[in-house]
């Protein structure tokens, strides 16, 4: 199957963009020095040899704060996919296996969670921490509002597979809830949970930048949201600074889009109805 | 994206239709798929917003060469303009003479009185004695008269949560000698008010603010609007004053329309000063609107289009405006005329800012050229130490000497060193960030923050400044910003470590003590927690150990003195701050910010045609203005 996906030119192109971001994220540390504190400027100097891209209104680098950023944004981005699939795939598989009443509960559970609107909620929770919103505190709650979606996936595949001989053999041989649970289910569902992760991850770069374009953003770092946030509000604009916002939002854009394409290749490869 | 119309049935392995992608994962890509363009969507909406022109003042039926846009100065959708309010909207809200007048303007250029309703004041050691212009009138066309005058201060002697109260403490009484001497002529009307000054606190300087301050309302009017709800000044705050019968004013405008989007003014062409004051002359705009925006950025955006011609809000980097026909005071750095100082109120109850060593330390810290540089736009002269203005009618009383000897600056070194000394320790990690500051005994130091609003961009970069400044010295502060809600409380109860604030930001005659009288003043002293209007970091307290009697003594004393005597009083005053430090003053600014576009009026104010000092039309002594711009292609 891996074999499969790299021969996948979408999930080549997908993987190297993603791949690329991370690295410089990991990586681009050590070999320059990203100092997110020291100005070396005046406010929105135009790139230059020395600044490629130029200062922010602070008069701080702009390489420095894309790095710091991009740091920051795949940090909540993947701290806030693993509790929205963690928590969803809980939810889902459980309901979905036990079914009758306890699936009921949960459904309902799940679809009252999701037709709230987790971009409000999202809002009002930030706005209302206005002592130390941190990074990892703005990931658990954007992971605490979209795990609704992980749950129904993640749920109708459970339901599908608790029908199936293997399950049933199981439960024969006395395999208490859990046992099937972790032994009979989950490795069948885990390409699909994985696919799942993928595009939380996404949401949670993508919901961060959200918040953080709103000004609800963490307090005491740097991520893309709050790199545009700040040039909207300090008219990068209207004064033509285009090396305050353009960078910031092609990153974000280049890891939701790249995130998206390795999911949709993976599910050419991992879906058999899909494979070609 | 409608998340409504999927049927948990339909995910299912076996009803799904064949090569059909899994509904949720979908959902879930088209969800990715379309966020980023609505990410990038949004920050462009975010940044252009403002670009595209607001219903609310494309669609206006007002000719636009007759309509005078201004900005700044309401923020929200309009309530009430009621004269009495504690805070009324636009045009009624503090220092705004377009309807109801004041005896005399300030000229903050010359430190001078001009005659506005009261043509001349003379000061003998009791009193003030004002005479009142004998043409002036109401817009019912009955005459401005001592009785209104009476009338209006003495609401603030019976009703004491109404703005005018508070002059009450410096004043005994406001009469009427032509009255009581039964000397009013035939057919005339009282013109000479005398005020007499509270022997115990005697203040001339406050009760000069309050002639420039309070604006004067109609006895005639008010008296029966009050009597109507029984002298209930609650029931009386009730009344919106939008009915022009109720408005009845002595100023150059009155309303046209209150909307929630904009609330526009109508020229008074009988008004009694066109003639008395401007020699036959009619303001130029006839009518003046103020559009609501909700942000700097929108008031910026529609002044480079035209679209507003003066604000009064912060706008980064104007000399990029400037191609665009924005204009400022000086069209060179520091482009405003600086006269208040915005600074970090310490609330010096709280350890360590109870250690006036940890003050002064943080005070060397900062790096005051990166905060006038950065956080304002090189709006600023260099800031020198004190309370003092080391320029304009100020400086004939900064002390070099004193700021040497007393004063902080950025000095990271001496911060230090004084940190050192009182036995702080900061402990750093191995990246060399601040981890913690400890005391002498090893117990960690409290982090001490920094109250800001959030969302005023000037103020928010300020205080980035001075924390990124005090860690690098080993001052473990933070910033927090908090909701405009939650600032206003904490500013008043003292419910803070440090907060940005500009104290006494107006200007009127009583600079630079009542500048000091605001940060130091012990008066109506309140433990945290209560409400007091100066002095939020509840410094010399008068009942505590330390308390430096000196300091009340001068600021009492201060407001009577003339000359040399005033010049050594505050020098000693600034003195005892510096070497103190209960805030720290972290740059200059302008009282009012002051911005114009000259694409549709032209003549405005500025440093070299300054007929006026830098403000919006219709604030305080920048109602001169409207008498002097004219619409490009008139006359």
């Amino acid at each position: 199957m891996f074999r499969g996906l790299l021969k996948n030119p979408a999930f080549i192109l997908g993987a190297s963009l993603f791949l690329i971001t991370l690295l410089i994220a990991l990586f681009a540390p050590l070999f320059m020095n990203v100092d997110t504190q020291t100005r070396v400027g005046l406010a929105y100097t135009p790139p230059s040899s020395e600044h490629w891209l130029g200062t922010d209104h602070m008069g701080i680098d702009m390489v420095s704060m894309l790095i710091a950023g991009l740091r920051s944004s795949l940090h909540v981005g993947f701290l806030a996919g693993t509790v929205a699939t963690i928590v969803g795939t809980l939810i889902g598989v459980y309901g979905g296996y036990k079914g009758g009443l306890i699936d009921d509960v949960l459904t309902v559970a799940t679809n009252l969670f999701l037709v709230i609107p987790s971009l409000i909620v999202l809002i009002l929770l930030s706005s209302s921490m206005d002592q130390g919103r941190s990074l990892s505190l703005i990931a658990l709650i954007i992971g605490c509002t979209t795990w609704t979606w992980s749950a129904r996936a993640v749920r109708a595949q459970s339901a599908s597979l608790r029908a199936r001989d293997h399950v049933s053999l199981a439960r024969i041989n006395g395999y208490g809830t859990f046992g099937i649970v972790m032994l009979h289910i989950l490795p069948y569902l885990l390409s699909y949970i994985f696919m799942v992760f993928i595009l939380q991850t996404a949401t949670g770069i993508l919901s961060e930048a959200s918040i953080s374009m709103l000004g609800l953003g963490p307090y005491d770092s740097v991520s893309l949201g709050k790199i545009l946030n700040e040039a909207i509000r300090n008219e990068a604009l209207t004064d033509g600074a285009w090396w305050a916002f353009v960078p910031a939002m092609v990153l974000v854009t280049v890891i939701a889009f790249a995130l998206y394409v390795i999911n949709t290749a993976m599910e050419g490869v991992f879906n058999p109805r899909l494979r070609k | 994206m409608r998340r409504d119309s999927f049927d948990t049935s339909a995910f299912t392995h076996r009803e799904r239709p064949k090569r059909e992608p899994k509904p949720v994962l979908r959902l879930l890509r088209r969800r990715a798929l379309l966020a980023p363009l609505l990410a990038a969507g949004l920050c462009l909406l975010g940044g252009l917003g403002g670009c595209k022109p607001k219903k609310a003042d494309s669609d206006s039926s007002l000719p636009r060469n007759q309509t005078l846009y201004i900005g700044g100065r309401q923020w929200g959708p309009p309530s009430s303009i009621n004269p009495l309010a504690p805070q009324p909207d636009w045009p009624a809200i503090s220092g705004v003479k377009l309807m109801y007048e004041t005896l005399f303007f300030y000229d903050l250029l010359t430190g001078k009185m001009v005659p506005l309703l009261a043509e001349s004041y003379t000061e003998t050691p009791d009193s003030f004695e004002v005479l009142l212009h004998e043409k002036a009138r109401w817009s019912d066309g009955k005459p401005v008269t001592g009785e209104d005058i009476k009338y209006t201060f003495d609401l603030g002697k019976k009703h004491k949560d109404i703005p005018i109260a508070p002059i009450w403490t410096y004043l005994s009484a406001v009469r009427l000698p032509e009255v009581e001497a039964g000397s009013v002529p035939a057919g005339g009307h009282p013109r000479r008010i005398l005020f007499e000054f509270n022997k115990e606190k005697k203040n001339p300087l406050v009760v000069l603010d309050a002639f420039e301050e309070y604006r004067m309302l109609p006895k005639h009017v008010i008296e029966p609007l009050l009597a109507s709800v029984n002298g209930d000044m609650n029931e009386f705050l009730k009344i919106k004053f939008h009915d022009p019968k109720q408005a009845v004013v002595s100023g150059p405008y009155r309303i046209h329309s209150i909307e929630n989007e904009k609330i526009a003014l109508v020229r008074r062409d009988d008004y009694w000063g066109n003639e008395v004051l401007h020699g036959g002359k009619l303001p130029g705009p006839k009518y003046i609107v103020h559009p609501v925006y909700k942000s700097n950025d929108h008031f910026s955006i529609a002044l480079q289009q035209g679209r507003l011609d003066v604000s009064s809000t912060f706008i980064p980097r104007i000399w990029l405006k400037q191609p665009k026909g924005v204009g400022t005071w000086f069209s060179k750095p520091p482009y405003y005329l600086g006269s208040a100082i915005p600074m970090l109120f310490l609330n010096v109850t709280h350890p360590p800012l109870n250690d006036v060593r940890m003050r002064r330390a943080m005070g060397f810290s900062i790096n005051y050229t990166d905060i006038r540089e950065l956080a304002v736009s090189g709006y600023s002269e260099p800031l020198r130490p004190g309370l003092i203005l080391p320029f304009g009618l100020e400086s004939k009383y900064f002390s070099e000497e004193d700021a040497k000897k007393y004063g902080t600056w950025f000095d990271v070194d001496r911060a230090k060193q004084l940190l050192k000394e009182a036995g702080y320790r900061p402990v750093w990690n191995d990246k060399g960030e601040l981890v913690e500051t400890r005391d002498a005994q090893g117990n960690k130091v409290p982090t001490v923050y920094i109250k800001s609003p959030t969302g005023w961009t000037d103020w928010e970069s300020i205080v980035r400044i001075v924390v990124r400044s005090m860690r690098a010295a080993g001052i473990d502060a933070r910033e927090r910003f908090v909701d405009a809600s939650l600032f206003w409380g904490a500013l008043y109860t003292g419910t803070f470590d440090m907060i940005m604030w500009t104290p006494h930001s107006q200007p009127t005659p009583s600079k630079p003590w009542s500048r000091m009288d605001y940060v130091m003043a012990t008066a109506d002293f309140a433990p945290e927690g209560e409400k007091m209007f100066k002095n939020f970091g509840r410094f010399n307290n008068p009942k505590a150990p330390g308390y430096v009697p000196r300091i009340d003594e001068l600021i009492q004393t201060i407001p009577v003195m003339k000359g040399e005597e005033l010049a050594k009083g505050l020098r000693e005053l600034n003195a005892l701050f510096m070497q103190y430090q209960p805030t720290l003053p972290l740059v200059y600014r302008a009282d009012q910010l002051y911005e114009f576009s000259t694409k549709v009026w032209e003549g405005f104010p500025t440093s070299e045609n300054p007929y006026a000092p830098p403000q919006v039309p219709g604030d305080r002594m920048g109602t001169e203005l409207l008498w002097h711009i004219r619409a490009k292609g008139t006359n």
